[in-house]
């Protein structure tokens, strides 16, 4: 692509954050006695140029500490959820009657707010990572259950009936085809689950009250002691943790399926 | 889905595959009643019938993908090869490790993939072949296991008039070089005549032989054969039986 | 014709002429009523303050009169300024805090220019002296009430913050609260033990904790439960070490001159009053439990439980002189070595916190020196 062509792709999302950032200084500027500090400093609304105001060397360490947890978290939690996710795919997969047993538990976890469940988790399995990572578990492993369940399905009869007469065991026909097949399903519902992951990790953090706190406790703090531009910062943290996350999966199935997948 | 239990009796000598009375129905639909038929070493044998005459199920039957309701199979060799109309490739694999899938011997991989000019195509993944190609590219895979029997299911059916005549030459091909016994399903009563040494007629369902043709031409045929008075006399013999007991 | 234009060019002009000199005049609306106020303060005296009504806040209670409103969606107390049964020509309003407001009192004395006073504690005027600087001009409480209390049956051998810290297995406090992390820092209490999931209740909660609370408000609640008496033993973080003001009356500092004249006139009746209040509570008590009843809130209110706060505040000197006669007053070496003893902790948590005397913090000047209590 030309430079003058690549450059026009740029304008419209360019235009866009143009426009985010004009909106966030209207706003700042708009509001009753937001700089009606001593300092000039923003009381409810940084604008961007403010936005690290208040980021000394002790607060960062606190943010780079707390997404430590959070990123710790959503990773672990991730991975587990895979795994989770496609072994419950693969075991609704062996018959009807299992898929039916189990389907509608599925859909009742991933109905019910986690945010409700959290801090019965916490009461029962104490605040440990544990339950940090099993809070972030059930967030996140639904749309990989049922994408994996879903690709799994898709392998058509012909496909099966030559692994029939290769004359495979169960394992060598999941292994070898039912696995590969499901991947573009399965790396679909990871990208949503990669989202969903963060977001357990920091929402569920409200809950867990001891030791370091992590992205979504620590954003209260700031909020609690009106320190709007480190809460900020904080909250941009966690939209790049969860972006990160995003362009990992997104790159892996680039990688593990796109060269052979053809939507 | 498991094989079927291997089948008792034995075939004649000289013979890959004997169905004796087979019999199908699918809880209380008959789509199959009392078929008996056999293929000898490197005969191919057509069946052509109207839609939903059982031709499949006689064809999976043959395969031991389905048990019969009734009736006896019996196969020489246990591995049996078998196209499907779709080419049912692994999506995943390029085409040289596909064509590896039911085969460890390299060399004669490598040598089929040549000989149906896949060869300048080993890299590629399936997606970017043509129908026609990815048709080829099954042919190679079934083959390279060595089956003596070989089944297909109305292999070329999805696929344009002038790719099916190639398709048909290059199957010929393969037969006269790798010698086995094939019995293929198709609703194309041409392509029968032109691939077959026998054609077997079935009727609509409950599918059962109503007639059985020899076709009399020399093994090595070329496309001007098509356009032959006895190839479209026998053409027409056969749809006239076709029709009678549609 | 022309008399008609230059008759209203004339009114224009006199009409104009009037608001301009209005405008000119400055600073606040004059009071409708007479009074000893009216000319110094604004026609309504809004002081924030930073829970639901309570004991601890009886001395602004004590202003009001007989009559006042109470508007339950903002938590807000109107009623004429009474001095000694006669109306000072102006309004109070008091304002719960709390669930109320939406930031921390210090904040919301910044972004809303109808406060005059807000509750500020000597710890939250050094975290936000740099954005939000206070003036603390009057202290009705010399010694913070805040506790962390315990279940006594369950553990009779702790009498410090330290004991029971090595027996529960939590502490739990309400955020990340500086007083904490002294103690943490101090070896009182281990770090991981420190639950900043604020949870108030003995009864409900699933492990042996100890939590922070009200030394005029918690122990007698446990022990008048109706599911049975609880009893506690506790230890004031003051004497933990952490020996900051709580409760003071604060002013936007930025805004000091424009407030001095109404200040001068308004802080030594607002000494007398908390004097007032302690000497005899009872009319004051109804007011406070009359408004919670009509805030309609979880929050809860009796007549006993606030005799009980007076009473404690009395015994365990929270309300008193301090070590000067004068009843209200800000002690110098005490603070100079809180701000030396805060400053680090308060730098550690992140904030930003210039080099403070307690001159910047606070002010005596306001206060009358012959007030003081008996």
């Amino acid at each position: 692509m030309k430079l003058s062509q690549r450059t026009r792709k740029l304008w419209p999302p360019l235009a866009v954050f143009g426009a985010l950032i004009s909106g966030w200084y209207a706003l700042a500027y708009s509001l009753d006695n937001n700089f009606a500090s001593g300092d000039g400093s923003a009381l409810i609304i940084p604008p961007p140029h403010q936005l690290f105001v208040g980021l000394n060397d002790s607060t960062i360490d606190r943010i780079i500490s707390a997404t430590y947890i959070s990123a710790s978290t959503a990773l672990v939690g991730l991975l587990t959820a895979t795994i989770i996710g496609i072994l419950v795919g693969i075991i609704m997969n062996l018959s009807r009657s299992l898929e039916s047993a189990l389907w509608p538990w599925l859909i009742a976890l991933q109905v019910t707010p986690i945010i409700v469940l959290t801090p019965i988790i916490v009461r029962v399995a104490g605040p440990t990572f544990g339950a940090r990572v099993l809070v972030t578990v059930l967030i996140a492993f639904f749309p990989i259950a049922s994408n994996t369940l879903f690709g799994l399905r898709s392998v058509s009869q012909p496909l099966h009936d030559v692994f029939t007469l290769a004359k495979c065991s169960r394992w060598q026909r999941l292994a070898q085809l039912e696995l590969p097949a499901a991947s573009p399903a399965i790396f679909a519902g990871l990208r949503v689950s990669a989202g969903l992951a963060v977001i357990g990790a920091v929402v569920g953090d409200f809950f867990f009250t001891r030791g370091t706190p992590g992205l979504g406790r620590l954003i209260t703090y700031f909020f609690q002691d009106t320190r709007s531009g480190p809460m900020f910062v904080t909250a941009l943290v966690t939209a790049f943790l969860g972006l990160g996350f995003f362009v990992v999966v997104e790159t892996l199935r680039r990688l593990i399926v796109s060269p052979w997948h053809q939507t | 889905m498991a094989l079927s239990a291997p089948t008792a009796a034995h075939p004649a000598p000289n013979h890959q595959l004997q169905v004796e009375h087979l019999g199908h129905r699918f809880d209380a639909t008959a789509v199959l009643s009392d078929v008996s038929l056999n293929v000898a070493d490197n005969e191919i044998v057509a069946i052509v019938g109207p839609s939903g005459c059982g031709k499949t199920t006689l064809l999976r039957a043959c395969a031991g993908l389905l048990s019969p309701t009734s009736g006896v199979v019996c196969r020489t060799d246990q591995s049996v090869g078998f196209v499907f109309q779709e080419p049912a490739l692994l999506a995943w694999r390029r085409v040289a490790h596909n064509a590896a899938l039911l085969s460890a011997d390299q060399a004669l991989i490598e040598h089929l993939l040549v000989v149906s000019g896949l060869g300048e195509h080993r890299h590629k993944w399936p997606y970017q072949l043509s129908g026609g190609t990815k048709m080829r590219l099954s042919l190679v895979r079934t083959l390279a296991a060595q089956p003596s029997l070989v089944l297909l299911d109305e292999p070329f059916g999805a696929l344009d008039q002038i790719t099916r005549h190639r398709l048909h030459d290059e199957l010929a091909r393969l037969h006269a070089e790798r010698g086995f016994a094939a019995l293929m399903v198709t609703h194309a009563i041409d392509e029968a005549v032109y691939l077959a040494d026998r054609v077997v007629v079935m009727s609509q369902a409950p599918g059962r032989i109503v007639g059985e043709f020899a076709v009399p031409f020399a093994r090595t045929r070329n496309n001007s054969l098509r356009y032959s008075p006895e190839f479209g006399d026998l053409c027409g013999r056969i749809a006239h039986c076709l029709e009678t007991h549609a | 014709m022309a008399s008609n234009v230059s008759h209203s060019i004339r009114f224009a002009v006199v009409a104009l002429s009037a608001v301009a000199v209005a405008g000119c005049s400055g600073a606040a609306p004059v009071s409708q009523r007479a009074g000893s106020l009216a000319d110094v303060c604004n026609p309504t005296v809004t002081i924030q303050t930073d829970w639901y009504p309570q004991a601890e806040h009886g001395g602004v209670y004590q202003l009001l009169g007989s009559n006042y409103v109470v508007d339950a969606s903002t938590g807000t107390t109107t009623g004429a300024l009474m001095v000694d049964s006669v109306d000072s020509g102006v309004d109070v309003q008091i304002r719960a805090g709390g669930p109320f407001i939406e930031s921390p009192v210090v904040t919301e004395m910044f972004l809303d220019d109808t406060i005059m006073f807000g509750y500020v504690g000597t710890d939250v005027a050094i975290s936000r002296y740099a954005e939000t600087p206070t003036l603390a001009v009057f202290n009705a409480l010399a010694i913070n009430p805040q506790v962390i209390l315990w279940n006594a049956t369950e553990h009779p051998e702790a009498s410090t913050i330290a004991d029971i810290a090595q027996e529960v297995a939590a502490v739990s406090v309400f955020g990340d609260r500086p007083y904490m992390r002294y103690l943490v820092e101090q070896g009182v209490v281990p770090a991981e033990k420190v639950d900043t999931n604020y949870k108030g209740n003995l009864l409900l909660a699933t492990d042996d904790i100890a939590h922070q609370g009200f030394a005029t408000s918690e122990p007698y609640r446990y022990e008048t439960l109706e599911s049975g008496t609880i009893e506690t033993a506790f230890q004031l973080v003051h004497d933990a070490g952490w020996t900051s003001y709580p409760q003071n009356l604060a002013i936007n500092k930025l805004r000091t001159e424009e407030l001095r004249p109404c200040l001068t006139a308004l802080i030594p009746i607002m000494q007398q009053a908390q004097l007032d209040f302690v000497a005899d509570p009872e009319r004051t008590i109804a007011t406070i439990v009359d408004v919670v009843t009509q805030l309609n809130t979880s929050w809860s209110q009796t007549p006993e439980l606030a005799r009980y706060a007076v009473d404690t505040m009395k015994q365990l000197g929270i309300i008193s002189n301090g070590t000067t006669t004068t009843f209200g007053d800000f002690e110098s070496p005490r603070i100079d070595d809180f701000i030396a003893l805060a400053t680090p902790i308060l730098r550690q948590q992140g904030l930003t916190i210039p080099d403070i005397q307690t001159s910047d913090l606070t002010t005596n000047e306001f206060l009358d020196p012959a007030i003081t209590q008996p």
